[in-house]
C-alpha cells in the first residue's frame, strides 16, 4: 500500500516536471514562428532596454568686436514624460501645473497616451528653471512620503516624469543688436541673422540619441562637437546709442519705422545696423506678436525702397566718371524734360536756370539728373548701376537680404522713360545696407568692400579672421574724390542740418514718394539721407532712413538732423578727432 | 612434462582464450578506480567551466564598472560645460552695457558731448584694437613636446625593425676605413 502510494507522487511530479518543460518550448516555438510576435516582443524590450537623450550641442557664442558677449548659452531643464513608465497620469498633471504652471489638461492627456516605438517620450516644456526643479524635488519627497501604497487602488505616482539640463540660448544685452542677430529657438536652431546665416557653424543639427541601460554598450554614444565662436564687426555700445537715436526720431517724428546703417567704408565693417520693431530674442517666442505678418525682422537688408534723391549721387558718379559731365559742366534747367514719352519735373516743379553739377547736386534736381543719364546713355547708365550692385544682394552675413530690383533695358517692363526715372532714385529699389555699400566707394576711393558683419571666427581654440573682400572698383578714384567734394560744397553751400561742427561731411539727403497699385498717389515718403566722413579720410558711412514720417516729408529736414546726431556720437565712440587736431597730428 | 601432456589434451584455441582472460583479469581496473576517474574528469570540467565562467564575470564586472565610470565622467564633464556656460552668461548679464550704463551713473558719469571733448597728443599711443581671444590660426603652433622625444619611445616594433635594417652594422669599422 505504501508503494503505491509512493507511486502515484512520483508519477505526479513525473507528470508536473514533463508537463512545464513542454509548455515552455511550445511557448518558445510559437513566439519563434509568429514574426510578428516576436518583432512585438523586442520592440516592448526596446522601450525599456534603452532611454531617450535629447541632445542640443553647445552653440558657440557670439561676441561684440571688443570681446563682449552678444549671445551665450544658459542652464535650463526639459521636463518629459517616458510614456511606458507612467502610472499615475493625474498626479503627473497636477505636478507640472503647480511646479512648472503647464496645463493641466494637455499635460494629462499626454501622460494617459499609450507608449509604443513610435511614441517613447514626450517633452513638456525645455525651459524649466533651477528654482522649479529644486520645487519640484521637495513636492516629489512629499508624494513619495504621502503615498498609501497597497490600499489605493491608483495610488499617487511620479514614475515616468523625468527632467535633464540643457543649455539654452541667452542675450544678456537683450533688444539690443536683435535684429543683426536673429534668434534661437527651443529646438536649437537659428532664425534670421547671424544665428540663421551661420547655424550650421554655430552649433551641430539637435539630434536624440538612445541610451542604452546596459553600461556595455556605451561605447555607441556619439560625441557630439561644440560649435564656432563669432566675434562681429558691432561695437555694443555704438549699437545702442544708434537703436536709442532711431528709436526717438521715429517718435519725434511720428514715422512708421526707422533705420541707421554704420559701415566702415575702407573694410565693409558694418558696425552698427539699427532698426525700429526690436523685441527681446531672449521671448523667442512672442516673435509672432511683435512682427506680425509683412513686418520685416531687419529691414536694412530685407526690406527694398524707393530711395529718392539719395541715389542721385550713383548718377552724378556715373556721369563723371564716363565723362559725360564734368563738376563745372553747365546745365539750363528749363523746368521740365521730356524723355520716352514722360515728362519730368523737379521736386518743386520749378525752373532753376543755369546750374553746374553742383548746383544740380545741391537743389537736387530732377531734370538735371534725367539729362545727365540721358547723356551718359542707358547702355552705360545701367552698366555702372550693375557694378554699384543695384538690384544683386551684396552677400552679407545675415539671413533674409533680398536684392532689390533695377529694371534694365530688356526686361520686359523697361520703357526709356525708366531711364529719366532711375536717374533720381524712382522705379528702383534698393535696400539700406545696399544703398550704404554702393556709396563705400565714394569714401573709399572707388572701391566697395563688401559689406559684413562677422570679422573672426573661433573653431578648435584658433581666431581666425575673415578676409576682407572688395565688391568691386565702379568708379575711379578720382572720381569718387571729385563727387565727395560736390557733396560737401552743396551741404556747407545749404547750411545743411546735417553738418558737424569740426568735421567736414559729405552726403545727400533723399524725400521719396511712395509707390502704391494706382501710382505716386500717396502723401507720405521716405525720407532719407546718406553721408560719410571726415572728407579727407573718411572713416565712417552713414545711410538714415525714416518711413512715411508725419511731422515733414523732407529727408532734408527729417533725415539730415538724424545724420549730424549719430555722426556726433560715433566721433565721440570711434575716437576720431576733429579735422583741425587730426590734420594737426598729420603735419606733425 | 605434466604439463606439456595436459596442453596436448585441450584445444590450442581455448588454451589462446584462456590466456587472454587471464591477460585482461591482471590489467583490469578494479570498479572503485574506474568511478574515482569518472569522478575527476566531471571535477576538471566543472573546475573548467567555473574558471570561465569567473573569467566572464570578471571581465564582465570590470567592464560594466568602467561603463559606469564613463557614464559618471561624461556627466561630469557636460555638469563642467553648463557650469562654465553658466558662468559665463552670468558675467555677461552683470556687465551689460545697460547695466554698466547705469552703475556709471550711479557714480556720476554720465557720456560725453562732442562738444565737451579735447583731443591730446599722447606720445607712443596706439588705438584700441579690436579682441583677440583665442591664438591666431595662422601663426606657427608651438613646438610639440612629441618632437623631444627619442623614436625608441614612440615608433613601433615595425618601425623599430626597420630603422634597425637601415642602420650599418659596423659603423665604426667603415668610419675608420680609409
Amino acid at each position: 500500500m505504501k508503494n503505491l502510494t509512493h507511486s502515484w507522487r512520483f508519477s505526479f511530479l513525473g507528470i508536473i516536471l514533463s508537463v512545464v518543460p513542454i509548455l515552455i518550448l511550445g511557448r518558445i516555438i510559437m513566439v519563434q514562428a509568429s514574426p510578428t510576435q516576436t518583432k512585438q516582443l523586442i520592440a516592448f524590450g526596446e522601450l525599456y532596454a534603452w532611454e531617450p537623450h535629447n541632445i542640443i550641442p553647445a552653440r558657440g557664442q557670439i561676441f561684440d568686436r571688443w570681446g563682449n558677449i552678444l549671445a551665450g548659452n544658459k542652464t535650463v531643464y526639459e521636463v518629459g514624460i517616458t510614456l511606458a513608465e507612467v502610472r499615475n497620469p493625474d498626479t503627473i498633471a497636477l505636478m507640472c501645473s503647480v511646479v512648472f504652471g503647464l496645463d493641466y489638461d494637455k499635460v494629462k492627456a499626454t501622460a494617459e497616451l499609450e507608449a509604443s516605438p513610435d511614441r517613447v517620450y514626450r517633452v513638456l516644456t525645455q525651459t524649466a528653471t533651477q528654482e522649479q526643479i529644486d520645487q519640484f524635488e521637495v513636492m516629489r519627497e512629499r508624494v513619495l512620503q504621502d503615498s498609501p501604497t497597497d490600499k489605493d487602488e491608483n495610488p499617487p505616482s511620479l514614475r515616468g516624469l523625468s527632467y535633464t539640463k540643457r543649455l539654452t540660448r541667452v542675450y544678456p544685452e537683450k533688444e539690443v543688436g536683435s535684429n543683426i542677430l536673429g534668434f534661437v529657438n527651443g529646438d536649437g536652431i537659428g532664425y534670421f541673422g547671424v544665428e540663421e546665416y551661420f547655424n550650421s557653424l554655430l552649433a551641430d543639427k539637435p539630434k536624440t540619441i538612445w541610451l542604452p541601460k546596459d553600461p556595455h554598450l556605451l561605447e555607441n554614444v556619439p560625441e557630439i562637437p561644440t560649435g564656432a565662436d563669432l566675434i562681429l564687426t558691432l561695437d555694443r555700445q555704438i549699437q545702442a546709442k544708434m537703436e536709442q537715436i532711431i528709436d526717438d526720431a521715429v517718435d519725434d517724428n511720428g514715422a512708421e519705422s526707422g533705420s541707421i546703417v554704420v559701415l566702415d567704408p575702407k573694410t565693409g565693417e558694418i558696425i552698427s545696423l539699427a532698426t525700429t520693431t526690436r523685441f527681446d530674442p531672449n521671448e523667442y517666442w512672442r516673435y509672432d506678436q511683435v512682427f506680425p505678418a509683412g513686418t520685416q525682422y531687419n529691414p536694412t537688408i530685407s526690406q527694398a525702397f524707393e530711395p529718392g534723391s539719395t541715389y542721385k549721387i550713383f548718377t552724378m558718379a556715373a556721369g563723371l566718371d564716363s565723362g559725360a559731365v564734368k563738376p563745372e559742366t553747365s546745365f539750363l534747367d528749363t523746368g521740365a524734360f521730356e524723355i520716352g514719352g514722360t515728362v519730368i519735373y523737379n521736386w518743386n516743379y520749378g525752373a532753376w536756370g543755369p546750374q553746374d553739377m553742383q548746383g544740380c547736386m545741391q537743389h537736387s534736381l530732377n531734370v538735371c539728373l534725367a539729362w545727365i543719364a540721358t547723356e551718359i546713355g542707358a547702355g552705360e547708365f545701367y552698366k555702372y548701376m550693375d557694378i554699384f550692385g543695384i538690384g544683386q544682394l551684396t552677400g552679407v552675413d545675415m539671413a533674409g537680404e533680398v536684392s532689390g530690383r533695377l529694371k534694365e533695358p530688356g526686361d520686359h517692363d523697361w520703357y526709356d522713360a525708366d531711364l529719366g526715372t532711375n536717374a533720381f532714385g524712382q522705379g528702383v529699389a534698393a535696400t539700406p545696407l545696399q544703398m550704404a555699400a554702393a556709396a563705400s566707394a565714394f569714401a573709399n576711393d572707388g572701391v566697395m568692400m563688401a559689406p559684413h558683419v562677422v570679422r573672426s571666427m573661433i573653431h578648435n581654440g584658433n581666431q581666425q579672421d575673415f578676409e576682407l573682400r572688395p565688391l568691386g572698383t565702379p568708379v575711379k578714384a578720382e572720381t569718387a574724390h571729385t563727387l565727395t567734394e560736390m557733396l560737401a560744397r552743396s551741404l556747407e553751400t545749404e547750411s545743411s542740418d546735417a553738418l558737424i561742427t569740426g568735421y567736414r561731411v559729405a552726403g545727400k539727403t533723399g524725400t521719396a514718394e511712395i509707390p502704391t497699385p494706382y501710382g505716386y498717389t500717396s502723401n507720405l515718403t521716405n525720407a532719407s539721407f546718406i553721408g560719410w566722413g571726415p572728407v579727407d579720410d573718411p572713416q565712417f558711412l552713414v545711410f538714415v532712413w525714416l518711413e512715411k514720417p508725419q511731422t515733414s516729408i523732407w529727408g532734408s529736414i527729417v533725415a539730415a538732423p538724424i545724420f549730424k546726431e549719430v555722426v556726433e556720437e560715433l566721433v565721440v565712440l570711434l575716437d576720431i578727432p576733429p579735422d583741425f587736431v587730426r590734420l594737426k597730428l598729420y603735419g606733425q | 612434462m605434466l604439463i606439456s601432456s595436459i596442453e596436448l589434451l585441450v584445444n590450442p584455441q581455448e588454451v589462446i582464450m584462456v590466456r587472454v582472460s587471464n591477460l585482461k583479469q591482471a590489467h583490469s581496473q578494479a570498479p572503485w578506480r574506474i568511478q574515482r576517474q569518472m569522478i575527476g574528469i566531471v571535477l576538471v570540467v566543472v573546475i573548467f567551466l567555473m574558471l570561465a565562467a569567473y573569467a566572464y564575470l570578471d571581465i564582465s564586472a570590470r567592464s560594466t564598472a568602467i561603463g559606469r565610470r564613463i557614464l559618471t565622467i561624461q556627466s561630469a564633464v557636460e555638469e563642467l560645460q553648463h557650469t562654465n556656460e553658466d558662468l559665463r552668461t552670468q558675467l555677461a548679464l552683470i556687465t551689460t552695457s545697460q547695466v554698466m550704463e547705469a552703475r556709471a551713473a550711479q557714480m556720476g558719469f554720465r557720456s560725453v558731448k562732442l562738444e565737451e571733448t579735447t583731443f591730446i597728443l599722447v606720445p607712443e599711443y596706439y588705438e584700441r584694437q579690436p579682441v583677440q581671444l583665442a591664438p591666431q590660426a595662422s601663426l606657427p603652433s608651438a613646438p610639440s613636446l612629441g618632437s623631444n622625444i627619442p623614436a625608441q619611445y614612440t615608433e613601433s616594433l615595425f618601425e623599430w625593425i626597420s630603422r634597425q635594417a637601415n642602420t650599418p652594422l659596423f659603423p665604426i669599422l667603415l668610419r675608420v676605413q680609409p
